[in-house]
C-alpha cells in the first residue's frame, strides 16, 4: 500500500504541469457543481424565509404564482384590487386570528410603497420566527408617517425625520408625483434579507389620502387638490386593498377557509397557501436550475476526459516503468492499481482545492449577493447533496481511470519484461 | 554442482500464431555459473527471458528454478518468486525516473520480504545496504543523492540498476544486453564489477547479448538458435549469424 502511494505520488510529481492542470480542471468542476448547488439552495431558502407564519394569501382572482410574487416578493403588478368591504368581512370570520392588508401601486424612487396597517409590524414574520424590528424610530402613527426598509435607507441615505414624496405607479421614474403630500420618515426597519428591506411602508389611510382627490385614475385638476392639512380631519376609509395575509386560529381550517374565499359570492377572490404556491414557483424556476446543473455536469465530464487523456498520453512512455516494476516482483494487478491510485490522488487533491476555492468564493461573494439579491448563502457546510456530488465525482474518476489502467495492464502483459522500442 | 535452472521440452508459441517460436529440449544452468546467451534480435531471446522470469507460460514443457516447478504455479506465485529470487538488469532506462537513485535500489526489497530479510541480516538498514552496494559499484551515494536519475550518465544508471538487481542477494541475475548502451571503454569495467559481485555470493548470472566479443570470460556460451529447434529465422538471417 505504501509503495503504491509512493510510486503514484512520484509519478505525478514527475509530470507536475499535466498533473496541475488536471487537478485544476477537477477543482473547477467541483467548485461549479457545489457552488451552483449552494446558490440554488441559498435562493430557495431565501425565498422560503421571506414570509412565514401566514396560512393564506388572498388577492383578486388571477394566477396563484403572480399573487405570491406581487404580494410577498413585490415582483410584478396586481391586475386587480379587492374591495375593502370584502377584506373587512373576511377579517371578521371567527376562524381568523389576524390579517395584514397590503395595498400596492405607488413607489418611491424605484422602491415599492406598501400600504398596510400596524398588524404588519406586529405579526409579519420571516426566516422562520423572526419579527420585524426597528433599527431607528417607530412605526407610522400620523397620517403622513412612513417607515422604510434598511436597503432604502442605505441606498438613498435617509434618516428618521427626512421628508420624502411618493410617486404614482411602480416604475423607477414616474411622471406623476404625489408632490403635494410629502411624508416624514418615522422609522427605519432592521435588515431582514427579504423584500421588506426594499419597501416603503405607509398606512392604508395614507394611500387613500394620496388618491382622494384623484379622479378616474388621473391626477387632480388644477384647483381641485385637497391640501394635506385638511386631510387629517377627514374620514379616510380605504376603498380597496391589493391583497392580504391571513393567519387562522387553527391551521386545520385552512382548506375550509380557502374554499370559502375562492367561492366568495360578492367578488372574484383567490386564496393561496404560500408554501404550496412557492413549490409550484420552484417548478418553473427549476428549469433554469436544471440547465445550470446540466452545464456543471458537462464541465465535470470534460474534466474527467482531461484526466483520462492526461493519463493515456503518458502510458506509452511508461511501458518501461511498468516493466521495471514487474521485474522486481510487482504483480499484474499492481500495474492496474498504480494508475487507479494516481487518478484517485488527482481527484482527491482536485476536490480539496475545489472546496477551498468554493470557501474563498463564498467568503468573497456572499456579502455581495446578500446585499444585491437578498440571497443568503452562508458558509460552506456540506449537506447530504454535497456528499452525494463529491462521492459521485470520486466514483466517476475511478470508473474512468479503469480505461488507462486497463490499457497499462494490457501493455504490460504484451511487453513482459522486455520493452522494445 | 546443483542445477539451478532446468528447462525441459519447452515449447512456446504466441496464442494467435500456429508457428512455434521456441522449442528447447534441454537447457541447464548450474548454481554460480556465468552464462552467456547469444542471439540476434528476433531469435526469441526476449520470449525466452520472459518464460524464465515467469511472465509468460509455455504451452508445454517444464521450467525448474531452485527446485521449484514454476510452470505448475499460477501467475501471482511466479511474480512473487521472481521478486524474491531474481534480479534484472535491462539494456537501458532501467530506473524509475521519479525516484532517487537510492530509492531505485531499495525498491527491490519493497516487493519481497525474502530480499528484505536478507538485507537486514547483513546491514542495519535498506539505505545502508544500498549505499554499500553503490560504493562497491564505484558510485558515490552522496553525489547521487543530489541528482535526478535523468542527470546520471548511462554508465552510472546501469550501475544503479545493477545495485538494485543485487539488492537482497537473489540467486539469479538476468542481464539483458546491459552493456549495449555503454561506451566500449567502460563496457569491460562494468562487466568486471558485475562478475565480481556475482562471484562474491555465488550468484548465477544469465547474460544475454548479441556482442560475442564479451563472451570470453563466461563459464558457458550458448547460441539460442542452436538450442532452439524451432525454425524462427529466415534463411538469410541464419546465414548472417
Amino acid at each position: 500500500m505504501m509503495k503504491l502511494l509512493k510510486i503514484a505520488k512520484g509519478s505525478l510529481l514527475n509530470r507536475k504541469a499535466t498533473a496541475f492542470l488536471t487537478i485544476l480542471s477537477i477543482a473547477l468542476s467541483v467548485t461549479l457543481l457545489l457552488g451552483i448547488e449552494r446558490v440554488r439552495s441559498g435562493a430557495r431558502k431565501s425565498f422560503e424565509s421571506t414570509v412565514s407564519g401566514v396560512d393564506l394569501i388572498v388577492g383578486a382572482r388571477s394566477g396563484p404564482v403572480s399573487l405570491l410574487l406581487y404580494s410577498v416578493f413585490r415582483i410584478g403588478n396586481a391586475t386587480n384590487n379587492i374591495s375593502y368591504q370584502s377584506f373587512n368581512e373576511l377579517k371578521k370570520n371567527e376562524l381568523v386570528d389576524w390579517t395584514i392588508p397590503i395595498s400596492l401601486g405607488d413607489s418611491h424612487r424605484g422602491h415599492r410603497v406598501v400600504g398596510t396597517n400596524s398588524n404588519y409590524f406586529k405579526y409579519y414574520k420571516y426566516a422562520g420566527d423572526r419579527k420585524l424590528a426597528f433599527d431607528k424610530g417607530r412605526k407610522f402613527e400620523k397620517l403622513f408617517d412612513v417607515v422604510i426598509g434598511k436597503d432604502v435607507a442605505e441606498r438613498l441615505r435617509y434618516k428618521v425625520g427626512d421628508k420624502i414624496t411618493l410617486s404614482h405607479g411602480s416604475g423607477d421614474v414616474s411622471f406623476q408625483e404625489h408632490a403635494d403630500k410629502p411624508f416624514i420618515i418615522s422609522g427605519i426597519l432592521e435588515k431582514t434579507g427579504t423584500p421588506v428591506d426594499k419597501s416603503v411602508h405607509v398606512s392604508l389611510k395614507a394611500i387613500t389620502a394620496l388618491h382622494i382627490d384623484w379622479l378616474d385614475g388621473g391626477p387632480p385638476r388644477v384647483g381641485e387638490e385637497i391640501l394635506s392639512t385638511k386631510l387629517n380631519s377627514m374620514k379616510l376609509e380605504p376603498a380597496e386593498v391589493t391583497a392580504f395575509f391571513v393567519k387562522l386560529k387553527s391551521n386545520l381550517s385552512v382548506f375550509k377557509i380557502q374554499r370559502e374565499i375562492n367561492n366568495y359570492e360578492n367578488e372574484a377572490l383567490l386564496a393561496i397557501l404560500p408554501g404550496v404556491t412557492l413549490r409550484s414557483l420552484w417548478g418553473t424556476i427549476g428549469l433554469a436550475e436544471s440547465a445550470l446543473f446540466v452545464v456543471s455536469i458537462l464541465v465535470y465530464i470534460v474534466s474527467l476526459m482531461g484526466l483520462i487523456i492526461s493519463l493515456l498520453a503518458t502510458l506509452n512512455e511508461r511501458r518501461r516503468e511498468m516493466a521495471i516494476l514487474r521485474s522486481i516482483g510487482a504483480k499484474k494487478r499492481f500495474i492496474f492499481l498504480v494508475l487507479i491510485t494516481e487518478t484517485f490522488l488527482l481527484t482527491l487533491i482536485g476536490v480539496l482545492i475545489g472546496v477551498i476555492i468554493l470557501y474563498v468564493g463564498l467568503l468573497t461573494f456572499s456579502p455581495l449577493l446578500e446585499s444585491k439579491m437578498g440571497i443568503t448563502l452562508g458558509l460552506f457546510t456540506p449537506t447530504g447533496n454535497d456528499y452525494f456530488f463529491i462521492s459521485s465525482i470520486f466514483l466517476g474518476s475511478l470508473l474512468s481511470s479503469l480505461i488507462p489502467a486497463w490499457m497499462a495492464y494490457r501493455n504490460s502483459l504484451a511487453d513482459g519484461l522486455i520493452v522494445k522500442n | 554442482m546443483d542445477i539451478i535452472l532446468n528447462v525441459e521440452n519447452l515449447k512456446f508459441s504466441w496464442p494467435d500464431s500456429a508457428e512455434l517460436l521456441l522449442d528447447i529440449e534441454s537447457f541447464k544452468v548450474r548454481k554460480g555459473e556465468k552464462i552467456f546467451l547469444h542471439g540476434p534480435s528476433g531469435s526469441g531471446k526476449s520470449t525466452f527471458l520472459n518464460l524464465i522470469a515467469g511472465v509468460l507460460t509455455p504451452q508445454s514443457g517444464k521450467i525448474r528454478i531452485l527446485n521449484k516447478e514454476l510452470t505448475e504455479w499460477d501467475q501471482q506465485a511466479r511474480d512473487q518468486f521472481r521478486g524474491d529470487h531474481m534480479g534484472f538488469i535491462f539494456q537501458m532506462f532501467n530506473l524509475l525516473p521519479y525516484f532517487s537513485a537510492m530509492d531505485n535500489v531499495t525498491i527491490a526489497c519493497e516487493f519481497s520480504k525474502i530480499k528484505l530479510g536478507r538485507v537486514l541480516q547483513v546491514s542495519s538498514s535498506l539505505n545502508a545496504e544500498a549505499e554499500r552496494l553503490l560504493q562497491e559499484l564505484k558510485l558515490n551515494p552522496n553525489i547521487l543523492k543530489n541528482k535526478k536519475i535523468v542527470q546520471l550518465s548511462v554508465g552510472q544508471q546501469q550501475r544503479v540498476a545493477t545495485a538494485r538487481a543485487l539488492m537482497g542477494r537473489p540467486e539469479i541475475i538476468i542481464a539483458d544486453e546491459p552493456t549495449s548502451a555503454l561506451d566500449a571503454n567502460i563496457r569491460s569495467s562494468f562487466l568486471k564489477l558485475l562478475f565480481q559481485e556475482c562471484e562474491k555470493f555465488g550468484t548465477t548470472l544469465i547474460f544475454v547479448s548479441h556482442d560475442l566479443s564479451l563472451a570470453k570470460d563466461f563459464d558457458q556460451k550458448y547460441l539460442l538458435s542452436e538450442i532452439n529447434k524451432a525454425n524462427t529465422l529466415e534463411p538469410m538471417e541464419k546465414e548472417l549469424i
